[in-house]
């Protein structure tokens, strides 16, 4: 099986001279939930954002799809991006106009400048839209605008913006960070299921290690810009993270969330 | 220095400065007091104001503000654009932004009268060069608090659209414009107010309106006539400014002032 997403001794230097990530190299095949584990400021963010180009890499190679994204440019960028759904830890969704609105940003990659810059969405996508906010429990709030929802609720409408693109990755940038603990398991049933039903690979950057724990099927940890950790959860030794965290261990829960497998929803032991 | 003392010396230079300035300027003294005499003299002309030719005259009102608004919507059109190429966040090329920001300045320097001058000579007495030197010398304004607007869009929403491979024109129109709108339309009002202001007294130099009325009045000595048209001008002037502010308190206070009213 091919990989969907391919790193190779990706490296970022800011221009004040930072070395945010120090040669990075892994793949990702189709079938895997990724959780990359750090303490901030490690590079988890910036790892993330060059995936997709939104931060260009100094040097190294990524390639999804068998595109380099790392050597695109212009158009060939906005290509890559639109197949590559990103939720973010504050949302960003366009506080003025309607949730609904937001979901179908997904499509402006896909539409001529015309089209996109009028927003003249298609029935289809339309249609879709509609489908998604009420497959992430919105349907009634469409037409509200987005600034008058919880931030569990944006954080879904994010989630379903996302989808809009019918991406063939979806990156999570701490999508859980900013919300209480009950709602954070949402929105992570929520991302898993929907990127496990469209057989799609998640990465997603996170700060508790428990939650990694549970729903990721591999574990990344990165210390300082480099990978110090890459392997199941299972392998994830006390010392390990000690390591990572430089024994500043995060936890969501006092109790524990576990991951019932059939029905995929997670209870507190 | 103390600040006691910084204050001593900045009030010694500006009397130095005043009286070199005074002496500089020559005045005739002499024709403070002739002066004074004529001025009083041509007060009492002026009274009682004349009754006017009142068709005339309300077209002539009607003109001023049909030039502030259509002067006001070029600059508003204009500026929305070219701001998007002068707001540093999203600006599509680099160096573009400082570009079109010194352009800005130039158009906002350059006073309201100059520009109307100008379009005088150029186009011809008449709304069009009112009409002209109101949305350039708007523009100059509009670009610039535009500009500001946009920049403090937050980051991430950009972010945010540009991750799912939009491109400019959509991102502007579907994400920057709508986060930004709020402040945009409060900065195209208080523009209007000011360009209902300015039309008003425009036509003095030729360009349009009730001030081009009153430059015929004026160069045929009908000193009673001038009066009512300066009477009417503080009547618009006056409307324009209390509508203003009525809208301003009812659009920006309103609704929080009102949900207070409920709740409390």
């Amino acid at each position: 099986m091919k990989p969907i997403l391919s790193v190779r001794d990706l490296q970022k230097v800011y221009p004040d001279g930072t070395k945010a990530i120090k040669g990075m190299s892994f793949d990702i095949m189709s079938d895997e939930r990724v959780a990359i584990i750090g303490r901030s400021g490690a590079g988890k963010s910036t790892l993330l954002r060059c995936l997709n180009q939104l931060i260009p890499a100094t040097s190294g190679e990524v390639t999804f799809l068998d595109q380099s994204v790392t050597r695109a440019s212009g158009g060939a960028v906005r290509r890559i991006r639109r197949q590559i759904g990103i939720i973010f830890q504050q949302f960003h969704l366009v506080d003025r106009v309607s949730v609904i609105d937001n979901v179908l940003h997904g499509r402006l990659g896909y539409m001529n400048a015309l089209q996109g810059a009028f927003g003249l969405y298609s029935s289809v996508d339309r249609k879709r839209a509609e489908a998604l906010l009420e497959r992430v429990g919105l349907g009634d709030k469409a037409n509200q605008r987005a600034d008058a929802l919880s931030g569990g609720q944006q954080q879904r409408v994010a989630i379903a913006r996302a989808c809009m693109q019918n991406p063939k990755l979806m990156l999570a940038d701490e999508p859980i960070a900013s919300l209480d603990p009950v709602t954070a398991i949402t929105i992570m049933d929520m991302l898993t299921q929907l990127t496990t039903e469209q057989n799609i690979p998640l990465i997603v950057n996170l700060h508790q290690v428990d939650v990694a724990k549970t729903y990721a099927t591999r574990i990344i940890g990165v210390r300082a810009g480099e990978i110090v950790y890459d392997g199941t959860p299972d392998d994830l030794t006390e010392e390990m993270l000690n390591w990572i965290y430089q024994g500043e261990v995060t936890q969501l829960h006092a109790s524990k969330p576990v991951l019932n497998k059939e029905s995929h929803k997670v209870v507190l032991v | 220095m103390t600040s006691k003392r910084i204050y001593q010396w900045f009030i010694g230079t500006s009397i130095v400065l005043f009286f070199i300035s005074l002496t500089q300027v020559d005045l005739e003294y002499a024709r403070l007091t002739t002066g004074f005499k004529d001025f009083a003299e041509m007060l009492l002309k002026m009274f009682p104001p004349a009754n006017l030719e009142w068709d005339r005259v309300l077209e002539g009102v009607l003109e001023s503000w049909h030039i502030a608004v259509v002067g006001t919507s070029i600059a508003i059109v204009i500026s929305l654009f070219l701001s998007l190429t002068a707001a540093s966040n999203v600006s599509p090329m680099k160096g573009l932004s400082s570009i079109v920001k010194g352009f800005a300045a130039l158009m906002r320097v350059i006073p309201v009268f100059i520009w109307a001058l100008i379009f005088v000579v150029s186009l011809g007495m008449g709304p069009l060069a009112g009409i002209m030197a109101l949305a350039v010398h708007s523009l100059g304004m509009l670009i610039k608090v535009y500009a500001e607007s946009i920049e403090e869009v937050k980051p991430g929403i950009i972010e945010a659209m540009r991750s799912t491979g939009a491109g400019w024109w959509s991102m502007m129109m579907r994400g920057v414009i709508p986060s930004a709108m709020t402040s945009i339309l409060s900065w195209s009002l208080f523009r209007l107010e000011i360009d209902l202001r300015y039309s008003t007294i425009l036509g003095m130099v030729g360009a349009g309106g009730i001030g081009l009325i009153m430059l015929g009045t004026l160069r045929m000595y009908n000193l009673q006539a001038t009066l009512s048209i300066i009477l009417i001008m503080f009547a618009m002037i006056f409307t324009v400014e209390f509508i203003g502010s009525r809208i301003k308190a009812r659009w920006l206070n309103g609704p929080t002032k009102r949900t207070g009213v409920t709740i409390g």
